[in-house]
């Protein structure tokens, strides 16, 4: 990961220096990770090389933004301005320019990462269970 | 690993959408009320004026205190926007029907959020919904008897005016009088 990226460098040096080697990985893909901080209930997104820290509210609004975009629609268009897709959600400070192939490979990836957050839900509920 | 996503609500996304969507119903409803108590006014009907502008009050009411559910579990409860409301209506009669209609699809989106909670097991959800399931008997029942109002006084001759001073007068008791 490359620091210069990183935009408030402060609060994201600490994250970045957890990283790899304490933070749980949620899921990865070709295109990046998600990872989880325990100790401050974040989220982190490696995505296209950038690092970016989520609340878990930005995140799944970030994730509803791009389930929203219709990649049939960018694929189709002859406009130029449907070959990217810009990106921005409330709590994020990055602003995703994205071509059509970046917006898919994101979507899997926060579809995965999403998938793995309610699994870990389920597994915290049963095992809750297990105890009564 | 945490469980970031119960850590921030009790609510899953699912009950929590339903829930906004209700929120705006109950808006889009207290709105129609208020449109069918203006229409009333403005053609001379007071008392119907009166009884919609109360019935509009309690819709808002129902949708603040699903608001407020949203809010206190951990959800995002999002204040709804309310378009194209109806200005004009056909009759006097067609107000009351429509106002009977609207009670009903509403009783049947809680029977529908009240099934789905069951479905994903939010027992939490399902028991604060009863109390507009009761609340639903009364507003379909007070909506039913005003319609009947035009059968029972008929609109001839000053009928429409026997109606309209009746209107306010429907009372639902819970309880059975022998």
């Amino acid at each position: 990961m490359q620091y210069q990226q990183i935009s408030s460098l402060g609060s994201h040096l600490f994250y970045m220096m957890h990283t790899a080697a304490q933070l749980p990985e949620i899921y990865t893909s070709e295109a990046g990770a998600v990872y989880q901080c325990d100790r401050h209930n974040r989220l982190m997104l490696s995505f296209a090389g950038e690092l970016t820290v989520l609340k878990l509210d930005a995140f799944l609004r970030l994730k509803r933004t791009v389930d929203k975009i219709d990649l049939d629609a960018m694929a189709s268009s002859p406009e130029r301005s449907s070959d990217f897709s810009i990106i921005t959600v409330c709590g994020c400070d990055r602003c995703f320019v994205l071509p059509l192939t970046e917006v898919y490979a994101l979507k899997e990836l926060l579809s995965g990462a999403k998938f793995v957050l309610e699994l870990n839900s389920m597994l915290h509920e049963c095992l809750n269970a297990s105890l009564v | 690993m945490k469980d970031l996503l119960r850590l921030r609500t009790s609510l899953s996304e699912t009950i929590e959408q339903i829930l906004n969507e209700q929120i705006k119903m109950e808006a889009e409803a207290s709105a129609m009320y208020l449109a069918m108590s203006s229409w009333c006014d403005r053609n001379g009907f007071d008392f119907s004026a009166g009884y919609f502008k109360q019935q509009s009050d309690e819709e808002r009411e129902h949708m603040l205190r699903l608001f407020k559910y949203v809010s206190d579990m951990g959800g995002r409860a999002i204040s709804p926007s309310v378009n194209n409301i109806q200005i004009e209506f056909e009759s006097f009669r067609s107000v009351f029907e429509q106002a009977l209609q609207q009670e009903i699809a509403v009783t049947q989106s809680f029977n529908r959020i009240a099934d789905k909670c069951q479905k994903e097991k939010d027992y939490v959800t399902f028991t604060f919904l009863q109390w507009f399931l009761k609340e639903q008997i009364e507003e379909e029942y007070v909506a039913r008897r005003a319609l009947e109002l035009f059968e029972v006084i008929g609109e001839e001759g000053t009928g429409q005016y026997e109606i309209d001073k009746r209107v306010p007068k429907i009372k639902y008791e819970d309880e059975y009088e022998g």
